[in-house]
This record gives structure tokens, C-alpha cells and sequence, in this order.
């Protein structure tokens, strides 16, 4: 019995250790007793220095190879030899190398931009087969030159309104929300420069906050999110802002219909460092100054965004990276009311080669949204009065980063983070002689922490595996008045807490899986599983998003969102890697999501936590995909069918419902023409199914009103949402020196009248009867955009 | 705040936006039962009605619900069954509204039981005073005569208020670049950011020189004014997840019943 035990054990401590090495340790010990050398080094862009991601450097005797990261690094360690290297990305010119490996090197390439002229035209922003050969599913990239050739509305090009586009992202008009398989628009973690931007829209959601020409790549992850990264349920969009021209000085810039763009770029020293800045303003109120009209002259109605970065090399073993993000709106009517809104990010990184393996990056962050409202009266004495209404979210965090590169079959990430969350829900000030009194919401204070590790692990050259473990620790703080509810939302209990006391903690395992298996060189299968938790929470009366939503920590009333998902997927790219195709479906189980009770007080309520409802939800889907990468037409097919629902107790008596951003079908078309040297043309079609919504059973009266009668939370859908955009970009001059271009852009081509609500009302026509009316936003809608470069 | 934000959106779209009557086909339910009751510090009797809802595509015709069994009581031992009007109207024969005390209503028809209870607040709030001034035309106001309605909001938070609004003698109709509205009379107000001040309260209506106002100011307990607040959501549209308003019947019957106290003042423009 006693040695049947043992034995046991025993078997049991090798199963871990067999686990635990073939993840994370193994290789590590039999790669050092042989004698292995490493070439490690950067992969840039020769026209700016700019780092390239995901380039790829190909040892042709072995077959085997390595990846540029975010930063542009790369290191491959391989048996001494002599070999031929071939450096490449798509768009450039690729270089080979012969070397011969007798010990470490460090070799730095840059990369000339391919001549784009006519022969091909090539977009992904990938190698041609890494969305077959990588472990990663369910991701998107888009690079920034196909973003600038789709059409969009008002010409203002966007990154937002772009990803809305490909398979599994859905997007609402008139807002700046994207609903992700089936998540809320809160469980997206959109990151620019690794700051979390909490709000992204500007002007009430038409535009984003992110200026296309600040930005050098995206990615956004729907499922299987690398462990690096966690905090938000159901997907994270991952920005990066150029770094700057290290070569010589740029200039680009755009006139447009509604706002104008300017960016500039220059080395600091001659290829260790540059910057870039770059500002974009909107002027729809310079039109209104032109009014006759008193009020409208005295009118704002504007936005800007402010991007800056500059990097500078310390030496061959160090980087640093220091950028941020400025952008605000602003609206008034003359000096009676005032809102105004915006985000700052600020980010400085620190890029640490310990050695041709090891690669640390630290990162500190801060990111702040806010809001101002001002509203003002004036008294019969002439004096103004009136009231001040803010609030804001702050965060303070620290990373830290590693990457081990073990061998070309073998890459470990690791790294740990903390991150200071103060909240401030909202303030009054009385301005003037109010009878408003001053008053301010408690504050809250959380801290969110995280482990992780990650592999990335060639088993045999058909079967690549990523493993990941998040472990994710998240604490609501004192100082504060902490209160429990009853069902009624009535306080039954308070409880001060001093300043750093724990109120309330949770924590957990996020592990993360992908698996891809090879079947030949064109085709693979993935299956990928991603648990991710989430701890903070948008409350907002609109699913669309508006700027006075508000994000609250999970405390003791409020628990954290979690999301376990499981994907599989077929890819198989065709004809040389000029089309890339793929099929996946998924399931989604989301816990602890958070919908709000009838008639719920979410706008400056202390006790905002009361008004809320818990439940769950679930999204199951097909997403198919097809996408031309070479040749003078390019572009992509996306068709999504799927299905989100969710269920409350405090919703229809636990029934289960449709959530409102469930779309059965979800179809976009987009095609890219450069039809000669002169001109490109493109177009984008999408056509979904209608947001579920609530429609009225019948109706009564009740104090003199006729009142719509509503039963079924979501019991119907709007009219399908169909749309053509076009675009033609006109070059007007293209030297070595300066570059220009006209381009026209054409949204909602044929004018279809999409329905943006259905309102329910007593009829202009005949008082006795009810009617059902569409309101529509934006009919046909041209725009002409004047773009130039000095390069 | 709320509004305001809700009007500059609006301003913005509706640069953009067009509406357009639909037909879209709606599912009817099953016709339910709604009740309405006042109880006021003023002399009575009091009226109940009890109607019933229609399909929505009907015409604005509720058929009032006859021969049901209507009892008011208050928690000193009073009970009054009223007495059916017919045309589903109620009345009470002897009950008199009190502030301080705390009133059940409970209707017994078509085989269900509905019941519910309001208080009427202790504390009279009385309207204070109204003031008229002259604005001229700007992006808030057409050119005309406005008021403002002043009381004192006694210390603590929880009261609540409602004003009902006639000049002339008649419901005010408003003109919007020549649609016609009927006020509502649904000038809701609560002392959550100013508790315990004199209250100063901005009305709308556009007066000219010669007119009467008469303006009534109810003291309403939490019950009686969620449901005109969420009621008034549901004319305005609902918003992502439209639902019934918060009933003091809970989901039993639709419609409400309310205890309060009032008071009036009148004014004229000079």
C-alpha cells in the first residue's frame, strides 16, 4: 500500500515535470550543452528607421527562422554552420546574407520599401504565411496604407471604423462602441502605446481618437489573447504610434472637408533617435463663425487630437521610448453651457538586451479620462450662475516585460504588471450664486495586478503550440464609505475602510491556449481556449457608448466579468500566398455581466452599484474570411453568422433575451483597385441584420398620455443596415521629394435611409391613431480630402 | 445634466438625421389591466379609474373596466369602497386626504386582486412665489414672456415634486416651428443636488402680456414620482431596453396610485 503510494507520486512529479519542461524548461538545458551560437540584431525600414514588426529572418539550410518583435528585435540560435539568411517583410525588398557561425553575432538590417508601382501591390501586414503557420487565431492586422485607401465617412480616414469591417467585430452607426463575438463594447482593451485608452470616440462616437498618421500598426486580438495582455473580456486592440524618421526629416499633412491633419518627423541624432509629432483639429465651428446667427457664431464645436513619440538608442544594448497622447472635444452654445471631454496617455518604455537572448522591456504608463460639463443661467441681476459637473479616471502602472529567446522553436515571454486605478465619479461645482450645492461622489481606489508566462513552442515543424498562464489580482481600497445593498437597492450596511485597507479582492488563473497543426504547407487547423477576467465595468445608459460613461471598479456589490472562450479554425492560403482564407467558430461563456434595473438612476448616483443587474451571457458564431493580398485588386470578404444571448433574474423573470448588439448576419465586402499610376479606386459594401431592440405590444393611457405597452426585453429586431462606400485617391505629384494626392470619398453611396431607432408615437396626422417612425442619420455624404508628403 | 447632454446630441444629429413613418408589424398582447388613483390633502371626493390597454395599432380608445369592487383605506382605520360611475370611473363617498398618513387602495376585478399604497408626505411644501421676466429671441428661448416658480426644500434629502402648469385656465400648448404639443404637465423636480434651498424652477411655456398662469406644486412620495419619472423615459423613447414604468402595483397592473399634498399660486403677465 505504502509503496503503491510512492509510486504514485512519483509518476505524479514526472507527469509535471514532463508538463512543466515541455513547456517551459527542457529545452533550455539540452540547448545549452550543445554548441549553439545566436544571431540577434534589428530588422528596420530604410527610409525611416522605424523598427518592423513581425518581419522575418529565414535560415534556408535549416528551414527554419525567427520574428521580428514590436521593437523590431530579433534573435535566432542556431548550430554552428555556415548559412544563408534572408531577411524579409511584405512591402520591402528582401535581403540575404551569407555568414558563417562560428560565434554570437549581432546583425542589424534595413529593409528598402518595395517600388509599389503597378506590378504589386501587396497589404497584409504580414509574412505571406504566418496567419497559416502561426499559433495565433482569431487576430487581425491591418496595415495603415489599406486603412488609407478604404472609404469612410467625411474622408476622415480611421482605424476604429476600419476593424468594424472584419469578420466577428461589430459596429454601431452613430457610436463609437464595437461589440467583439458577442462581448460588450466595455470588454475591449484598446491600448495605444500600451496606455489604455478609456474612452476612444470623438464627437459622440462618428470618429475616433486615433489619427491615422500617428499610428505605424494594429492588431486586434478576438480570441486567444497572448498572456501579455489582460484586463477586458473579449478582445484587445493593440495600437502603436510611429516611432519617427531617424534618417532625415518628413512631413505629411491633409486638408480635409472637416478637419485638416499635420505630422512631422526628424532624426534627433543620425540613426539613434527621432521623433515624431502629429496633430490633427477638426473645424466645424470655423463654418459656424460665418453665421449671421448670434448663437451659432458663439458656438464650439470642435476636436483635436495631439500624438508625440521620440526614441533614442543608448548604446547597442539599450532603447528608450517616450510617447503620449493629448486629444479633447469641445462643445458650447454661447457662455450658458459648456461640455467638453477627452483622453491623455503618456508611456515611456525601456528596451534592455541583458544579452543576445534575453530581451527586457519596462514600461510605465499613464492614462486619464475626463469630462466637463458647465451649465449657466443668467439671473435677473445679470449675473451668471449655474453649476460645474466632472469627472474623471486615472491610472498609474508598471510593466515589466521579458522575451527568451531559447531557440527558433522555442520563445519564452514572461513579465509582470501593477496598475493604480483612482476613480472619481463625479463632482458638483456651483458657479455663481447657485442654488446648486457643492457636492462630490466618493472617490475609489483599486490596485490590478498581474504574473505571466507564456510559450511559444515548435514541437515538431507541423505542430506549433502556444501556452500561456495569467494569474491576475485585483483589490478595491479605502479610503471610503463602502456600502452593501438589498435586492431593493436599498443601503443595508456601511463600513469605513482607511486609506489602502482592502475592501474587497479577487483573483484567478487565466490560462491561454493555441495549438496549430500543419497540413501541409498552405493549410492549417487551430483550436485555441483563453479565459479572461475582467475588472472594470462600464455603466452607460447607451450600448453605443457616450462621453459621460462611467467605469466603475469590481468591489464588494460588483464582481469581476469572466470569459472563457473556445475557438477552432481552418486556414488555407491559395495561389502563392495571394489569397488567404479562413473558417473558425467559436463559443463564448461570459459570467458576472451587468445590465441595469427598470427606471435605473446611473447618471451622478453614489449608489451607482444598487441600479445594476447581474447575469450571464453567451455568444456562439461562424466567421468566414477571404482575402486577396497580391495584384493590382485587393481587398477581402467577410461574412459572420452568429448568435449573443444573455440572462438576468431582474430581466423578464430570468428569460433568456438577444443582447441588442445580436447580429444573425453580418456581411462586408471590401476591394482595393489601383487601376493605373494615377488613380486607386476602392469601395466597401456591408450588410447586417438589425440590432435587437424593444418594441412596444400595444399601448395605454395614464395621466392623459397614451403610453406604448412593453413586454419582452429585446422581442424584435431593426430593418436589415445595408451600405456602399466609395473612394478614388488621385495621385497629383510623386517625386522623390514630395508627394500628393486628391482623394474623394463617397459614404452611403445609393443613400439608403438606415434605420438608427424606431420611435413609437402618437401620429401628426391623426391624433386618434399611434405610428411607428424611423429616424435615419447621414444620407448620401461626399467628401474631398487633399493629402501631401515631403519625404 | 442629463438633457442637456441628451440636446446637444440631438442638436448634432438632427444636422444630419430624417425620420420617416413606418409600417412595421408589432405583436399585440393581451389586454391589461390599468389603474389610476389620486388621494390629495384637498377636499374630495376622489377619483379612480380603470381602463384597459389596446393594441397599438388601434385607435387612442381605452375601454374603461365596469363592476369592479375599488376600496380606499388609510392606516388610522378609515375604509371607503367607492362607488362605480360607470365608463370605468370611481368615487369615493366619505374618505378625506391627510398629510401624515399613509393610503392602500385595493381593486378586486375580473377574478384578480390588485393592490397598492402610497404616503401622503407630513410636510406641506408650499409654492412660495412666481417670477416673470422678458427674453429675447436666442437659441434657447423665442422671443416672449417666461416664469420661474420659487419654494423652500426643507432639510434632508427624499422629497419630491411636481408642477402642473395652466394659462388661461386651459393646458398649454407648445408651438415647435409649427408642430403642435400639448404640455404634458410632467415639470418633475427632486432636491438630490439642492437639498434644503429655495428652489428656483425654469418653465418653457412662452407667455405673452394679459395671460393667467395657475401653477400647482404636489409634494409626491418616492413611489408616485419614479413612476412619472420613468414614465416620462417611456414617452421619450425608452432608450437601449424601453420597459413599463416603475409601478407602485408592482408588475400586476399597469398604471399607479398617488398620495400627495398641494398647493397653487397664480400669477399674470404685466
Amino acid at each position: 500500500m505504502k509503496r503503491t503510494t510512492r509510486t504514485c507520486n512519483h509518476s505524479g512529479f514526472f507527469q509535471w515535470y514532463f508538463f512543466l519542461s515541455l513547456f517551459f524548461f527542457v529545452p533550455i538545458s539540452f540547448v545549452a550543452a550543445q554548441s549553439k551560437f545566436t544571431i540577434s540584431g534589428t530588422i528596420e525600414d530604410a527610409s525611416s528607421g522605424e523598427g518592423l514588426i513581425g518581419a522575418t529572418v529565414f535560415v534556408k539550410e535549416l528551414g527554419t527562422g525567427a520574428t521580428s518583435n514590436v521593437y523590431g528585435f530579433y534573435s535566432l540560435t542556431v548550430p554552428e554552420g555556415d548559412y544563408t539568411l534572408e531577411y524579409s517583410f511584405v512591402g520591402y525588398e528582401p535581403i540575404i546574407k551569407s555568414i558563417s557561425l562560428r560565434n554570437d553575432q549581432s546583425i542589424s538590417v534595413e529593409l528598402e520599401p518595395a517600388s509599389t508601382q503597378l506590378e504589386e501591390v501587396v497589404v497584409s501586414a504580414d509574412p505571406e504565411d504566418s496567419n497559416v503557420r502561426s499559433t495565433q487565431m482569431s487576430v487581425n492586422k491591418l496595415d495603415m496604407r489599406e486603412v488609407s485607401a478604404i472609404p469612410v465617412i467625411f474622408g476622415e480616414k480611421d482605424i476604429v471604423k476600419t476593424i468594424q469591417l472584419l469578420p466577428g467585430i461589430k459596429s454601431s452607426e452613430g457610436g463609437g462602441g464595437f461589440f467583439v463575438r458577442g462581448g460588450s463594447a466595455d470588454q475591449n482593451l484598446i491600448l495605444l502605446d500600451e496606455a489604455p485608452v478609456y474612452n476612444a470616440s470623438h464627437l459622440l462616437g462618428f470618429f475616433s481618437v486615433f489619427n491615422s498618421d500617428a499610428i505605424k500598426d494594429l492588431t486586434i486580438y478576438k480570441g486567444h489573447i497572448p498572456a501579455e495582455y489582460g484586463g477586458r473580456a473579449s478582445s484587445v486592440l493593440d495600437i502603436k504610434m510611429k516611432e519617427g524618421n531617424n534618417k532625415k526629416f518628413a512631413a505629411q499633412g491633409g486638408i480635409g472637408l472637416i478637419s485638416s491633419r499635420a505630422t512631422i518627423e526628424a532624426p534627433i541624432v543620425k540613426d539613434k533617435g527621432s521623433f515624431v509629432v502629429s496633430g490633427r483639429r477638426t473645424y466645424v465651428d470655423m463654418f459656424l463663425k460665418l453665421s449671421n446667427n448670434e448663437d451659432l457664431n458663439n458656438s464650439t464645436l470642435y476636436f483635436y487630437d495631439l500624438n508625440a513619440k521620440a526614441n533614442y538608442r543608448l548604446g547597442d544594448k539599450d532603447r528608450v521610448f517616450v510617447s503620449g497622447y493629448f486629444g479633447r472635444d469641445n462643445f458650447g452654445f454661447n457662455d450658458q453651457f459648456g461640455f467638453d471631454w477627452g483622453n491623455a496617455t503618456a508611456t515611456a518604455r525601456w528596451n534592455h538586451l541583458f544579452n543576445d537572448k534575453l530581451f527586457l522591456n519596462t514600461t510605465a504608463v499613464f492614462s486619464d479620462y475626463n469630462y466637463d460639463v458647465e451649465i449657466m443661467a443668467e439671473e435677473e441681476d445679470g449675473e451668471m450662475n449655474g453649476f460645474k459637473v466632472m469627472s474623471a479616471i486615472r491610472d498609474i502602472s508598471l510593466k515589466e516585460d521579458f522575451e527568451y529567446y531559447i531557440s527558433p522553436e522555442n520563445t519564452l515571454r514572461f513579465g509582470i504588471s501593477g496598475i493604480r486605478h483612482n476613480f472619481l465619479p463625479g463632482e458638483i461645482v456651483p458657479q455663481g450664486d447657485s442654488y446648486i450645492n457643492a457636492q462630490e461622489l466618493q472617490r475609489k481606489y483599486a490596485w490590478e495586478t498581474a504574473a505571466y508566462v507564456s510559450e511559444d513552442l515548435n514541437v515538431s515543424p507541423s505542430l506549433n503550440v502556444n501556452a500561456g498562464l495569467r494569474y491576475s489580482w485585483f483589490a478595491q481600497v479605502g479610503p471610503g464609505e463602502i456600502f452593501t445593498y438589498d435586492e431593493d437597492g436599498d443601503i443595508v450596511d456601511a463600513q469605513s475602510y482607511k486609506s489602502g485597507e482592502i475592501v474587497k479582492s479577487y483573483g484567478g488563473l487565466e490560462p491561454r491556449l493555441g495549438i496549430t497543426y500543419l497540413l501541409n504547407e498552405t493549410t492549417s487547423l487551430k483550436a485555441s481556449y483563453g479565459r479572461n477576467r475582467q475588472y472594470l465595468h462600464l455603466v452607460s445608459n447607451s450600448n453605443a457608448g457616450t462621453p459621460i460613461d462611467l467605469w466603475i471598479p469590481s468591489s464588494n456589490n460588483v464582481k469581476p466579468q469572466i470569459a472563457d472562450q473556445i475557438a477552432l479554425g481552418y486556414f488555407r492560403n491559395f495561389n502563392d500566398n495571394s489569397y488567404e482564407g479562413s473558417v473558425e467558430v467559436y463559443y463564448k461563456d461570459m459570467q458576472n455581466q451587468v445590465d441595469y434595473k427598470t427606471g435605473a438612476e446611473l447618471v451622478f448616483n453614489e449608489n451607482v452599484e444598487s441600479q445594476l443587474l447581474f447575469g450571464k451571457g453567451w455568444s456562439y458564431g461562424a466567421e468566414f474570411f477571404l482575402r486577396k493580398n497580391k495584384g493590382d485588386l485587393t481587398g477581402w470578404i467577410s461574412y459572420t453568422l452568429s448568435k449573443t444571448e444573455r440572462q438576468f433574474d431582474g430581466v423578464d423573470y430570468g428569460e433568456v433575451y438577444p443582447a441588442s448588439w445580436d447580429r444573425p448576419h453580418d456581411f462586408s465586402i471590401v476591394g482595393i483597385y489601383q487601376l493605373n499610376r494615377k488613380w486607386n479606386l476602392s469601395a466597401s459594401f456591408v450588410y447586417r441584420s438589425g440590432d435587437a431592440v424593444t418594441y412596444p405590444v400595444g399601448k395605454y393611457e395614464s395621466k392623459g398620455e397614451v403610453i406604448n405597452l412593453y413586454e419582452k426585453r429585446n422581442n424584435s429586431r431593426l430593418p436589415d443596415y445595408h451600405r456602399l462606400d466609395l473612394g478614388a485617391t488621385m495621385k497629383l505629384k510623386n517625386n522623390e521629394r514630395f508627394e500628393s494626392d486628391l482623394n474623394f470619398s463617397i459614404y452611403n453611396a445609393y443613400a439608403r435611409k438606415n434605420a438608427f431607432l424606431v420611435n413609437f408615437r402618437e401620429s401628426r396626422e391623426d391624433p386618434t391613431k399611434t405610428e411607428a417612425v424611423k429616424f435615419s442619420l447621414f444620407s448620401i455624404l461626399p467628401s474631398i480630402t487633399y493629402n501631401f508628403r515631403f519625404k | 445634466m442629463k438633457s442637456y447632454i441628451y440636446l446637444a446630441l440631438i442638436a448634432v444629429l438632427s444636422l444630419f438625421s430624417c425620420e420617416e413613418v413606418i409600417d412595421i408589424s408589432l405583436e399585440d398582447a393581451e389586454p391589461r389591466i390599468v389603474i389610476e388613483g389620486i388621494v390629495t390633502d384637498q377636499p374630495g371626493p376622489y377619483t379612480v379609474t380603470i381602463s384597459k390597454s389596446v393594441g397599438f395599432y388601434e385607435d387612442n380608445d381605452f375601454p374603461g373596466v365596469e363592476g369592479a369592487y375599488v376600496e380606499i383605506s388609510d392606516d388610522m382605520g378609515n375604509i371607503d369602497v367607492l362607488e362605480d360611475l360607470g365608463n370605468g370611473e370611481y368615487q369615493t363617498t366619505s374618505i378625506q386626504g391627510q398629510r401624515g398618513v399613509n393610503y392602500t387602495i385595493k381593486v378586486k376585478v375580473e377574478g384578480e386582486t390588485y393592490m397598492a399604497e402610497s404616503q401622503m408626505q407630513e410636510t406641506q411644501v408650499a409654492i412660495d412665489s412666481l417670477s416673470i421676466r422678458y427674453e429675447e429671441e436666442s437659441l434657447f428661448y423665442k422671443e416672449g414672456y417666461y416664469f420661474r416658480a420659487y419654494f423652500e426644500d426643507p432639510p434632508g434629502l427624499g422629497n419630491y415634486y411636481s408642477f402642473n402648469v395652466y394659462v388661461n385656465g386651459e393646458v398649454y400648448v407648445f408651438d415647435f416651428d409649427g408642430e403642435l404639443i400639448e404640455d404634458d404637465n410632467f415639470w418633475l423636480w427632486d432636491d438630490k443636488f439642492t437639498d434644503g434651498n429655495i428652489q428656483d424652477y425654469d418653465f418653457p411655456h412662452t407667455l405673452e402680456e394679459g395671460d393667467e398662469l395657475y401653477v400647482e406644486l404636489r409634494h409626491l412620495d418616492r413611489s408616485t414620482y419614479d413612476y412619472y419619472r420613468t414614465l416620462v423615459e417611456v414617452i421619450d423613447g425608452g432608450g437601449v431596453a424601453p420597459s413599463n414604468p416603475l409601478s407602485n402595483f408592482g408588475d400586476t397592473a399597469l398604471g399607479y396610485f398617488a398620495a400627495f399634498s398641494v398647493t397653487s399660486t397664480e400669477g399674470e403677465v404685466e
